[in-house]
């Protein structure tokens, strides 16, 4: 029974390794624009993410809510 | 049509050059159009321009913002919550800025504006690095501000701003199933998280059947 409730949690830590690993296939020679955040390359995404710093949790938010709309099977959550 | 388009930086000068479609799509109609670029683009003016128009406009702003306000060249504040929100009275407004509809455009709303199109969130967009210069030419940076230059193109066409939402919307899905075929290149799918978060923030506030007359 204690099984049941002995799920493991996804701490901060791996979520922002997820991210990164995620954002290691981010396209060269690109930049992302966030408003008045400036713009980022892949490099600087990353180090963001690892820092934790608000572009890199902007970043974390975008990917997870993509993430989680694949298991709640609504991509577009409208 | 009343446009704002501040070009101090790499975003906003991306996102005039984008508007500019729109002002020509404006030209060949033959709308009237006040262009409020660059240093033009300040408070003063933009009250000055509001204050004289006469009867419904439609207002298309173009820089940086928050939930409670969007700026113009060097971030100057243009509108926000709490200053001049009534500024929009009687008008149809699409913000192309971040975040603005989750505070600015429901007060712009309950102050009487028609409707208030804008992104409850951070807009974002790529660019290629090699395009800075030339952003009409960025084949990326066109996934994401063609189908936002689409809300205004639609109301210009005389659409409902509802209908400017939905097609608008329509069209970064459809670019979103393209990118998830399995021709796609991995790096290219990569785009698709935040295509899809620009989605989701995209917003349609107030009389959803409003339309320029």
């Amino acid at each position: 029974m204690r099984d049941m409730y002995n799920k493991k949690k996804v701490t901060d830590e791996e979520i922002r390794q997820l991210v990164v690993a995620r954002l290691r296939s981010f396209p060269s020679g690109k930049k992302i624009s966030i408003g008045s955040d400036g713009e980022f390359s892949k490099e600087e995404l990353i180090d963001r993410v690892s820092k934790n710093d608000p572009v890199g949790n902007k970043i974390i938010q975008i990917q997870l809510s993509y993430l989680q709309s694949f298991k709640e099977g609504l991509i577009f959550e409208e | 049509m009343v446009i704002t388009r501040p070009n101090h930086d790499i975003t906003t000068n991306y996102l005039s050059f984008w508007s500019q479609l729109v002002i020509d799509y404006a030209d060949k109609r033959s709308l009237r159009v006040i262009d409020l670029c660059g240093s033009r683009a300040t408070r003063k003016e933009f009250e000055s321009v509001l204050r004289k128009r006469g009867g419904q406009a439609f207002i298309f702003l173009n820089g940086h913002g928050s939930a409670e306000k969007v700026a113009g060249q060097n971030d100057e504040v243009l509108v926000e919550v709490r200053g001049n929100d009534d500024v929009f009275f009687g008008t149809v407004v699409y913000a192309r800025s971040c975040s603005s509809a989750a505070a600015l455009g429901p007060k712009s709303v309950a102050k009487g504006a028609i409707a208030y199109l804008g992104y409850t969130d951070d807009f974002v967009f790529f660019i290629e690095d090699e395009c800075m210069t030339r952003p009409l030419k960025d084949k990326t940076a066109r996934l994401f501000l063609e189908p936002s230059n689409q809300v205004a193109i639609a109301i210009l066409k005389g659409h409902s701003v509802g209908e400017a939402n939905d097609l608008s919307k329509n069209m970064t899905k459809h670019t979103i199933q393209t990118l998830m075929t399995s021709e796609t290149p991995k790096e290219e799918k990569e785009l698709i998280p935040y295509l899809r978060w620009n989605v989701i923030h995209q917003v349609c506030l107030g009389d959803q059947g409003a339309r320029l007359t």
